[in-house]
């Protein structure tokens, strides 16, 4: 752990183009950001083994575009933006295999949520998923990383592609939108 | 990343303007993982990394399958053409083994006495009595005469 502190994005991409530590430096890469990038993906899927998936598919893609990332945006904003697309994409997916319209997604998260032996916690936690689940897609990737990742909202600009503007509208009317379901329920 | 107090947080949240009802939900997860997964992930993902190494075997067979392929296609080339001249060869020679299992087993158990009359009485045998017949009547009457001598017989063994 001590390792991966000392060593800073800029470095463990350079290490990656090194032909010789490749590997290494992309071991150490997965050990600095499998947790964080594993939450983001979890609070999206849901399911434990769909996360799983998404995730490795993400590190996959990561490793193979990883020789052409121009260092405009940082190592970890750019993972982040990998991991939501993969997300999102395999919600779509699952989405189509199943031929369900739209909204269902909304359904089958839910079940997922009351279902999935790594998804216990207390009553209000679950009624708060819910709650964020019943969002829309955009809305609720806000909500998630402003309200439990703690991303500034320049991050998630750039993680989203989205302004700023945009972005703080998005989180109000989520804010909002849970809020309404918390007294409803 | 610092942790916040309690009391702390709940400024924080008033400062953000997070309304009672979900700051009273905290921002704990309702999720769990398996027990090792972070340990393991590392792993599991260079295992599939594009250009990792593979198993011997698995490398292997992957390399050489088109000719396992190609070798398949050709054995079984040769053993549909070796059918068929089998097949041509046979014809009108009698028959092939499968033909004389299922005559076997059709003479051997289902050919019935019935059957066997039926045959008889549609074929061209002679069954009237024959001249055996007749000879056999004059043995048994010669046999049952009392002037036969056996002592002949006897001497002659």
């Amino acid at each position: 752990m001590d390792r991966l502190a000392d060593l800073s994005d800029k470095e463990l991409i350079r290490q990656f183009r090194e032909n010789r530590k490749r590997n290494y430096a992309f071991n150490l890469i997965i050990r600095k950001y499998q947790e964080r990038l594993y939450w983001h993906i979890r609070k999206i899927v849901i399911s434990h083994d769909d996360t799983d998936d998404v995730l490795q598919n993400t590190f996959i893609k990561a490793f193979e575009a990883l020789d052409r990332f121009r260092e405009d945006s940082s190592l970890f904003t750019w993972l982040y933006r990998i991991a939501t697309n993969e997300s999102l994409s395999f919600l779509k997916k699952k989405r189509t295999r199943y031929f369900l319209p739209i909204g269902e997604n909304l359904n089958q998260l839910e079940n997922t949520l009351e279902s999935d032996a790594y998804c216990s916690g207390d009553e209000i936690q679950m009624k708060l998923q819910k709650a964020i689940i019943r969002l829309p897609e955009k809305q609720r990737l806000v909500f998630n990383m402003k309200y439990f990742d703690a991303l500034k909202y320049e991050e998630i600009s750039e993680i989203l592609k989205t302004s700023v503007g945009a972005l703080k509208a998005s989180y109000h009317h989520a804010m909002k939108k849970i809020e309404q379901y918390l007294t409803d329920e | 990343m610092k942790k916040l107090s309690k009391d702390r947080r709940y400024i924080k949240m008033k400062q953000e303007n997070i309304p009672d009802k979900i700051q009273a939900s905290g921002k704990k997860l309702p999720f769990a993982v398996p027990d090792s997964y972070f340990e393991n992930l590392p792993g599991i993902i260079q295992g599939r990394l594009p250009g990792s190494r593979k198993p011997f075997f698995t490398s292997m067979v992957r390399a050489v399958r088109p000719q396992l392929a190609l070798a398949a296609m050709f054995i079984g080339l040769i053993a549909v053409g070796y059918a068929g001249f089998r097949i041509l060869s046979n014809n009108g020679n009698g028959l092939g083994g499968d033909e004389l299992v299922e005559a076997i087993e059709y003479f051997g158990y289902d050919f019935d006495d019935e059957m066997l009359i039926s045959a008889i009485i549609e074929s061209d045998i002679d069954l009237s009595p024959g001249p055996f017949e007749t000879q056999t009547d004059e043995i048994i009457q010669y046999l049952s005469e009392d002037e036969i001598d056996f002592s002949g017989l006897l001497n002659d063994f």
